[in-house]
């Protein structure tokens, strides 16, 4: 937080011309409370009039509403993004579109400005498996809407940045675990250090976290009995289950996480070291879309590994001139062990449980060189001139195994090895030639063997009138590039695609934002096309058979998906905001509203997008009483009725999910008598207790979606020693 | 400027070794035949397959008809093209003859009370009784 002020305050002596200093009490609390950004245009400036719609969620924020994943984070604090869970990693989506079971393929998730998103899978994590100690997590940045800009792949939603705190904000050690009733556990610990390194001003913050998450039981509810109408023996669904031809039940084994992260940052003088380890790992408790298993199998799981390192050099070359350098390395990869029982799952009745294993790995380095010309040197015209080049090398492939001896009962399938560069110049304009006016144009190429070279351009204009009252207009595109399991991946459920165009986006937006002291009101419209979606189209049975006739799928194939650039999304819509802070900022509130209108396009139809609400919000309110009295905080989300992620499957009827409103009461503050030790309660409702995704095999006349947790609660102690004077927070 | 690109140097280093993970292709040998599994090709199985099929669809075959039949429903040739990949009508066993080429059923989508289902039964029976000596003859 204290980061954040000095940032304003600097951003405020460093506007000369277009911000006035604060000169009475109601000015300073208006700039104490304006947000900053650094990630819209890599300038830190104010969110009022960056490029693009953009929030800062501050680590106090976090702390106080009890949030301890990014996906919390955005539930029940964000603008214009919507989550959505299953019991698996959660998606999310802005302005109305949320890709259901996307793995945030279409969100770019940095920590620190390096980019998460891997080049085989494209996935992003937002619960823990974002790889990042939540502790050591000072602020996330959000920019809502089209950000290839500066960003490249990806970017199509949104980017968000989790920036780390400053050894400054985070001197000396912490200790903190949490235990969420019947469900999770997390311990962290981390440390921060400010010392002198050959003369030059370093500093190092690290930190670990381990989270555990092992339940709780689900009941999804039961399909009816599907008898085999050969041998008039019911199914077996189960791998260590009786055959009861029944789909479903209680899930008690395979609803797991396990999550280390750790992270390390280092600075001395103008270089910069961040590096990531993190490993997340879960079950795979129960067939999707994407993904047919075993009901309730604990060894059917999945595994993601991560290891990355980002090295960064800030040169200022004259007043004028500033060279900023960054080179970066990322190793990760991905294993998926799924069980079937054999007869029906793998086509061999030879073993009893066979195991597909999935593996894939990726591994990508670059350089990145941004030179910055501020021509006025008072930030008011600055051209960004900046190159990305990178290589990546990629491999992946499916096994067919004998579950008891992990032997292989059939070859391996859809091996494939591949390494390209990738070659992305940009530049970007700024221009603020009156008081009242801030100017931004720029544009990104991104170039590699795949595809087309693909532009991605963005204009935006923030025009002031008066103080407190700001005007903007942007334009700007994104594109993802799929991953390369979608442009060459294949298996014994995945045909090869035979080619793929990126996705792309396009999209207007204005809003009005108006400051009355430390209170703000943002109204703002938007209008966005997505053209070429990439999705998994289900093979029909003629489809199947062109492909068997060619020796591209074996005989053996079953239920076989291939990715497509299958549909088209336009939406529109409003996003509105009120937030501010009273009584001495004691008390603060927010209010976050949107409302759209989404329609997905795709072979001649035109439907809801599945998953996503048309409407969505939250809200919330908090009082810190000071001293050791706690603070109270409640927050609350609501996501309107949507349909179920099968609603485009042929044949599947339409079906809806009910609204959710999900309440959040917390309560926290520094244990009276033992200085450096904070707690933290936190209990949590929800008014349903059904998801928008489907769970089971298609089964078209009932639909069974994975439950939601109605009644939470953790609790959670937290210790701060050998730093500076603990401030009271809560933990 | 030097000590940054040894900075960086080392950094890298650490990364470029390989990976610990291995995308190798799986040391799959095709097995033995047995239980009517004919994928390894061996003589024995792949005799029992030729007679089989003669049987079920060579000029004269005693089912010939039965699955001429067959084959002239999209979903019915797909399963029992299926099956005879995976030798399933040689097997003797019933139970385990239905047990092989269920999936293939369920990949061509035939279930109760679909033509494709009788014209598969059929073509079952005729390959158990007038090809018994040629199709179902590999134990279970």
């Amino acid at each position: 937080m204290r980061a954040r002020i000095a940032a304003v305050a600097a951003l405020a002596a460093s506007f000369g011309a277009g911000t006035a200093l604060a000169d009475g009490a109601s000015d300073l609390e208006s700039l104490l409370s304006e947000n900053v950004t650094t990630t819209a245009s890599t300038a830190t400036e104010k969110s009022s009039t960056a490029p693009a719609t953009s929030l800062t969620l501050s680590s106090d924020d976090l702390r106080t509403y009890g949030i301890r994943t990014l996906d919390e984070a955005i539930e029940f604090l964000s603008l214009g993004l919507v989550t959505s869970r299953s019991l698996g990693s959660p998606d999310v989506g802005a302005r109305g579109v949320l890709l259901p079971n996307d793995d945030g393929r279409h969100f770019l998730v940095l920590v620190n400005g390096h980019a998460l998103n891997d080049p085989l899978y494209g996935v992003a994590r937002f619960d823990q498996g974002v790889g990042v100690p939540f502790d050591l997590v000072d602020h996330i940045e959000v920019v809502i809407g089209p950000g290839s800009v500066l960003y490249g792949s990806n970017a199509m939603l949104g980017v968000i940045n989790l920036i780390t705190k400053d050894a400054a904000d985070y001197r000396g050690g912490h200790v903190a675990a949490d235990y969420e009733f019947g469900s999770s556990a997390t311990v962290s610990a981390g440390a921060g250090v400010e010392f002198k390194l050959f003369g030059a001003k370093s500093e190092l913050t690290v930190g670990a976290q381990y989270y555990d998450r092992f339940g709780p039981d689900a009941d999804l509810g039961t399909l009816p009995p599907q008898i085999n109408t050969l041998d008039g023996r019911p199914y077996a669904f189960r791998r260590d289950g009786p055959p009861t031809g029944v789909w479903g039940g209680t899930l008690r084994n395979a609803n797991f996480v396990q999550a280390p992260s750790a992270m390390l940052r280092f600075r001395s003088g103008s270089f910069e070291v961040n590096v990531l380890a993190s490993a997340y790992r879960h079950g795979v408790p129960y067939t999707t879309t994407g993904t047919n298993v075993d009901f309730d199998d604990p060894e059917s799981s999945s595994l993601e590994r991560a290891l990355r390192v980002d090295v960064r050099h800030l040169a200022v070359l004259s007043p004028t001139v500033t060279l900023s350098s960054r080179a970066y390395a990322d190793s990760f990869d991905s294993q998926q062990r799924v069980n079937r029982i054999a007869l029906y799952g793998c086509f061999d009745n030879s073993v009893a449980v066979c195991q597909y294993y999935r593996a894939g790995r990726s591994e990508w380095m670059g350089l990145e060189e941004r030179l910055s010309l501020d021509w006025l040197q008072d930030q008011s015209l600055v051209t960004l001139l900046g190159v990305d080049g990178r290589m990546r090398w990629v491999a992946a492939k499916e096994d067919m195994l004998d579950f008891s001896t992990e032997a292989p009962i059939g070859p391996t399938r859809g091996l494939f090895r591949e390494s390209r560069p990738l070659f992305s110049p940009y530049v970007q304009q700024t221009w603020s030639p009156a008081p009242f006016l801030d100017l931004n144009a720029g544009a990104r190429l991104d170039a590699e063997e795949r595809f087309s070279p693909v532009i991605s351009p963005r204009g935006a204009a923030a025009i002031t009138p008066v103080r407190g009252t700001v005007f903007r207009a942007i334009y700007s595109q994104a594109f993802r590039a799929p991953g390369w399991i979608e442009t060459d991946g294949s298996g014994s459920h995945l045909a090869p695609s035979g080619g793929l165009r990126p996705e792309r986006v396009r999209s207007v937006e204005g809003s009005l934002e108006q400051r009355f002291g430390a209170h703000r009101v943002l109204f703002g419209v938007f209008r966005t096309w997505w053209e070429d979606l990439v999705e998994p189209h289900p093979l029909s049975q003629a489809e199947m058979a062109a492909l068997e006739a060619r020796g591209i799928l074996p005989l053996t194939a079953q239920t076989v998906t291939q990715f497509q650039n299958l549909s088209s999304v336009d939406n529109f819509g409003y996003n509105a905001a009120l937030d501010g802070t009273l009584a001495t900022r004691r008390l603060s509130y927010g209010l976050n509203v949107t409302a759209t209108q989404t329609r997905r396009h795709a072979n001649g139809t035109e439907v809801q997008l599945p998953a996503s609400p048309t409407a969505f919000g939250n809200a919330r309110i908090a009082y810190a009483f000071g001293g050791i009295a706690p603070t109270l905080a409640l927050a609350a989300s609501y996501v309107g009725k949507r349909p179920v992620d099968r609603e485009y499957i042929a044949g599947y009827e339409r079906t809806y999910a009910p609204p959710l409103g999900e309440f959040r009461l917390t309560v926290g503050g520094p244990v009276p008598g033992v200085r450096g030790l904070a707690y933290r309660l936190s209990a949590a409702y929800a008014t349903t207790s059904r998801s928008a995704y489907v769970v089971g095999p298609n089964f078209p006349s009932v639909v069974l979606t994975s439950p939601i947790d109605r009644f939470s609660a953790f609790c959670g102690l937290r210790y701060d020693f050998g730093g500076a004077e603990p401030e009271g927070r809560p933990e | 400027m030097t000590s940054r690109w040894t900075l960086s140097a080392v950094v890298f280093g650490l990364l470029i070794q390989p990976a610990c993970l291995s995308i190798e292709r799986a040391d799959y040998h095709e097995r033995k035949v047995d239980a009517g599994r004919l994928r390894d090709g061996s003589a024995d199985g792949a005799s029992a397959a030729s007679e089989c099929r003669a049987c079920l669809s060579g000029d004269g075959g005693l089912c010939t008809p039965e699955f001429m039949a067959c084959s002239a429903d999209p979903a019915c040739g797909q399963a029992i093209q299926c099956a005879l990949a995976h030798g399933c009508l040689n097997i003797a066993d019933l139970a385990a003859r239905i047990g092989c080429a269920t999936p293939c059923l369920q990949q061509a989508n035939i279930v109760a009370g679909t033509p494709a289902l009788d014209l598969a039964l059929s073509l079952n029976a005729c390959a158990s009784s007038k090809c018994a000596g040629t199709c179902a003859t590999l134990g279970p």
